[in-house]
């Protein structure tokens, strides 16, 4: 029956296709939807960066890119993955699956929302346009001045600097609109610790974010200035201290890691207990974790810099507080193990990503406690050992959480699941191929190898892993091959299994309504009495502890959704639910701040584009602040 | 159970004006009055007038003074969060968000200006 | 019924109305991070108050001049509290006449700043001058952005007032823009402490 509705959820629904529906949508999972659909197309021309990066070591004194080429291709890759792959990933989980999560009908400013993700769309595309105009931002991602601050005649590092404000004033709006949806609109019942561990590492992440941009909003205005108009915030010839931007930068940009991690770490924790069909181990551990590194995270920025001679005592103190980061870490990676100890595991592809997830993120947060070490540290500063550090973090920590997640939530979205030979393949190759090419960069960073380096000469032992490495990274291409073929297999066309609405048993609330949801979530708003409320509705203990089925789905709210398989239109006006009425004006000041961002790139003349964007943008806000949320019909 | 659901269906921003008024008008029952509004003021012009005063008199150079303009300024922006912003009367949420975002910014940027041996 | 009885008796201390405003709750949250962003402003310009590059520094701040203005901007929160003490009370009139001496107050405080700014500019300080003139024009500038920002809004307000279109279920209402105009108040408290009175 389930999938019945879900057959006639695509077909049925008069003015909610076509690209304007698309444009003016404010439902939360649409948004998500964008979300990931944008960010899978980066992750493929990020990958498509490195792997030229890549060719370009395969071995001593090639000369496959030109050193110009090389630097904007690195640059590019570092600035796609972590803000427009890993950022909008994570936000099209939370924008998807937070507000179903705390049983709420949408987040709390569904404009806010899709004004972000436009913003975050055209941010990412002025970027983009950069390699159309002359040449991409060639001076890595962190922008260090005062080489960003050199050679003003050329706009690259601006589009840099541009691109990069306009992307977290889009996160500021979307970290806002999470931390009230998370505080105003859970369902009854719903207590703070009731919560999936998912939504609370969207909150701590919410945070991070919202105490950190600003930090970097300033620094990049300072470079912009000292670009543009002759500030001198960072010569040091007028007694300006590049240092400065440094710290500006990594108070943003440490907080910044966590931001990529914690929500994979979430979707890991609502994978194993799944999978291992036991609660989670220690839920407020794992969730007290959560926040402690958030918090912890805003302290230990200058570990970033330990080469930049601050002194012995600051150099101490935030060696410490980096080593006290890994306390929360090893709590939390001791709670998953606990999770799996004595379930009954089920190895499905979801599950086999989170737990190489656990693994790898181990090891990644093992060589991380090796840079807290501030003379091994002074080492290790700026070679293949910190590269080798934070992909096993970043990749094989939040990339496979987030791959974990797709497979894990797609019959949600879809209605369809993916094909497990295909997941399989897809795992192994994505393991071998990543670790392959990032397991030698250790060695090659102890031996000296200089991360961002153009060529290295023959003779220095470097050859061989690099070739590895490079060999490494094609397996991984292939591996995501794999993944986009499962994805356009199951979906597209249209031959994944159908599922109903809990095809993986699942514990959460997000299982009890059809696959893919109607528009209004729940027809009516759960009542939650429980952490895993689904699962206890689902289950008793018998006198032993072992979980016994019960006969069938019981319980008011909770109840499967009858209705939207019935007539009438989906919406819920049948059910007197008023979602917000579709709005252009998001996306409408979204594209007059762009405008304007796009023309303070190009002075003085960009000034036509700088007023232009700034009429469009006043109309679009003026327009959305006087129109009612919800029309009436 | 249909009490307690309907009170929640209320989406976001549709809300705010679903708040009951009785709840409304019990939120700002003890916000200060006009009258007291501009004794409020008065107080506050009378602080910047000292602090005006404090760096032209001589006895009060170096730290004295600096630590008086610290606490003469620290006055007037805990007077007018508290009471014209009525952080005073506010949930325990609000409270919470607006100090974390002050101390937090105060701690990390100390540390910053430390680091430089410019405080 | 029965189910939420046992809730709230358990663990159902969390009242759902308690914090129900969103907006404003966001907006706490945005002036929360606020502070970070003139933070850092403050700090950079706490760095480089003495690196003039040869050019004027702190001397030639006029302070009776800003304590003037600061006053001005000082009682521009005692009449938006008396707005929104009107707006409460839902006597239009009254809010309207409050909310344009707020917009009034707040355009003179600009007025002044920019006479300041010519001010200096005469006097040889500017942007590319030193280190000391590019983070004192970006921190009072961006805060005057920010004062321009709420006269506007103030503006717009008024103006809606005279159709009756001002409502309090709007992102645009009296409440959320006084919580912004008297936090542009109390960073300003905090400027002209740090960067006027401690320099001389």
């Amino acid at each position: 029956m389930t999938t019945t509705a879900a057959d006639q959820q695509i077909i049925r629904s008069p003015g909610q296709r076509g690209v304007w529906a698309w444009i003016t949508t404010v439902d939360h999972k649409r948004i998500g939807l964008l979300y990931a659909v944008t960010a899978a197309a980066f992750f493929f021309i990020g990958g498509l960066e490195a792997l030229l990066v890549r060719t370009q070591l395969f071995g001593p004194d090639l000369e496959v890119l030109s050193a110009a080429a090389y630097n904007q291709l690195f640059t590019m890759h570092g600035l796609t993955m972590v803000f427009l792959v890993v950022m909008p990933i994570a936000a099209a989980f939370t924008n998807y699956f937070l507000p179903i999560l705390i049983g709420a009908r949408d987040v709390a400013f569904p404009r806010l929302n899709a004004f972000s993700y436009w913003l975050f769309l055209l941010a990412g595309l002025l970027i983009y346009s950069s390699f159309l105009l002359g040449g991409a931002p060639d001076g890595a991602w962190v922008g260090y001045a005062p080489l960003s601050t050199q050679l003003t005649e050329v706009v690259r590092m601006d589009f840099w600097s541009i691109g990069l404000q306009l992307l977290g004033v889009a996160s500021i709006a979307s970290s806002a609109n999470f931390i009230a949806t998370v505080f105003t609109m859970r369902a009854p019942g719903m207590t703070m610790l009731r919560m999936p561990v998912f939504a609370w590492m969207s909150l701590v992440v919410a945070f991070l974010l919202i105490f950190s941009l600003p930090s970097v909003a300033i620094g990049l205005f300072q470079l912009f200035l000292d670009r543009n108009y002759g500030a001198l915030f960072y010569a040091s010839a007028a007694g300006g201290d590049p240092l400065l931007w440094q710290h500006l930068f990594w108070i943003f940009g440490h907080p910044e890691v966590y931001v990529l991690v914690l929500p994979a770490m979430g979707i890991v924790s609502e994978v194993l207990p799944t999978f291992a069909r036991k609660p989670l181990f220690g839920y407020p551990f794992v969730v007290f974790a959560g926040a402690a590194i958030g918090f912890v995270g805003f302290g230990v920025w200058s570990h970033h810099m330990f080469t930049s001679g601050m002194g012995p005592l600051a150099e101490a103190g935030f060696g410490v507080a980096t080593m006290i980061i890994a306390v929360p870490t090893g709590v939390k990676i001791f709670n998953w193990i606990g999770t799996l100890w004595g379930g009954k595991i089920k190895f499905n592809t979801p599950m086999l990503f989170s737990v190489a997830f656990i693994a790898m993120f181990t090891i990644g947060g093992l060589s991380g406690v090796t840079h807290a070490v501030v003379p091994s540290d002074t080492q290790q500063h700026d070679t293949y050992y910190v590269v080798a550090h934070f992909h096993y973090v970043l990749f094989g920590g939040a990339i496979f959480g987030y791959v974990s997640g797709v497979y894990y939530w797609f019959p949600k979205w879809t209605g369809r699941m993916l094909n497990e030979t295909l997941g399989k393949i897809h795992f192994w190759l994505a393991l071998i191929g990543f670790n392959l090419t990032f397991g030698p960069m250790h060695i090659l960073g102890l031996n000296g190898m200089p991360r961002r380096t153009y060529r290295y000469p023959d003779g220095l032992g470097w050859a061989n892993w690099n070739a590895v490495a490079t060999i490494g990274a094609y397996i991984i291409l292939l591996a995501f091959l794999v993944f986009a073929w499962n994805i356009v297999r199951s979906h597209f066309l249209a031959k994944g299994e159908r599922v109903g609405n809990d095809p993986w048993d699942g514990r959460t609330l997000e299982w009890t309504i059809a696959s893919p949801p109607p528009v209004h979530n729940f027809d009516e708003v759960p009542v939650v009495h429980s952490l895993d409320d689904f699962w206890h509705q689902k289950y008793a203990e018998d006198e032993e502890g072992r979980a016994v089925r019960m006969p069938a789905v019981t319980g008011g709210a909770l109840t499967v959704d009858k209705k939207t398989g019935g007539e009438g239109d989906d919406d819920g006006e049948h059910l007197d639910i008023h979602m917000p009425s579709p709005s252009y004006y998001p996306a409408l000041s979204a594209l007059g701040i762009a405008t304007l961002g796009a023309g303070l790139i190009y002075l003085p003349w960009g000034f036509f584009a700088v007023g232009i964007g700034g009429a469009i943008m006043l109309w679009g806000l003026f327009g959305w602040s006087l129109e009612p949320v919800t029309k009436e019909h | 159970m249909t009490i307690e659901t309907s009170e929640v269906e209320e989406l976001g921003e549709a809300a705010d004006a679903a708040v009951p008024d009785d709840h409304h008008e019990e939120d700002h029952l003890d916000h200060p009055t006009p009258k007291q509004y501009w004794l409020i003021a008065l107080a506050l012009g009378l602080i910047t007038a000292v602090e005006i005063a404090v760096p032209s008199i001589d006895a009060l150079d170096g730290p004295v003074g600096v630590s008086l303009l610290f606490i003469l300024g620290g006055i007037k922006f805990g007077m007018v969060v508290a009471l014209f912003m009525h952080l005073k009367f506010e949930k325990p949420l609000y409270k919470m968000l607006f100090l974390v975002g002050l101390a937090g910014a105060m701690a990390m940027f100390i540390v910053v200006l430390l680091t430089f041996q410019a405080i | 019924m029965t189910d939420a009885a046992i809730d709230a008796a358990h663990g159902g201390h969390e009242e759902h109305h308690d914090v129900k405003p969103v907006r404003k709750t966001a907006m706490w949250v945005f002036l929360g991070s606020e502070f970070v962003f003139f933070g850092a402003m403050i700090s950079t310009f706490l760095l480089y108050r003495n690196t003039t590059n040869g050019g004027p520094g702190s001397e030639i701040f006029d302070i009776p001049f800003t304590s003037a203005s600061s006053f001005v901007l000082l009682m521009s929160s005692l009449t938006m509290v008396l707005a929104h003490n009107a707006f409460e009370n839902k006597d239009m009139r009254q809010t309207r006449v409050w909310l344009v001496a707020t917009a009034f107050l707040g355009a003179t405080f600009l007025a002044g700043q920019i006479f300041e700014f010519t001010e200096f500019i005469h006097e040889g300080l500017t942007l590319p001058t030193s280190p000391f003139g590019s983070s004192f024009y970006m921190l009072t500038g961006f805060h005057g952005i920010h004062v321009a920002v709420g006269v506007m809004l103030l503006t717009a307000m008024a103006i809606l007032s005279l159709s009756g279109r001002l409502y309090d279920d709007r992102g645009l209402n009296v409440e959320l823009v006084g919580l912004y105009w008297h936090f542009v108040d109390i960073i300003w408290i905090v400027i002209f402490t740090v960067v006027y009175l401690l320099q001389v």
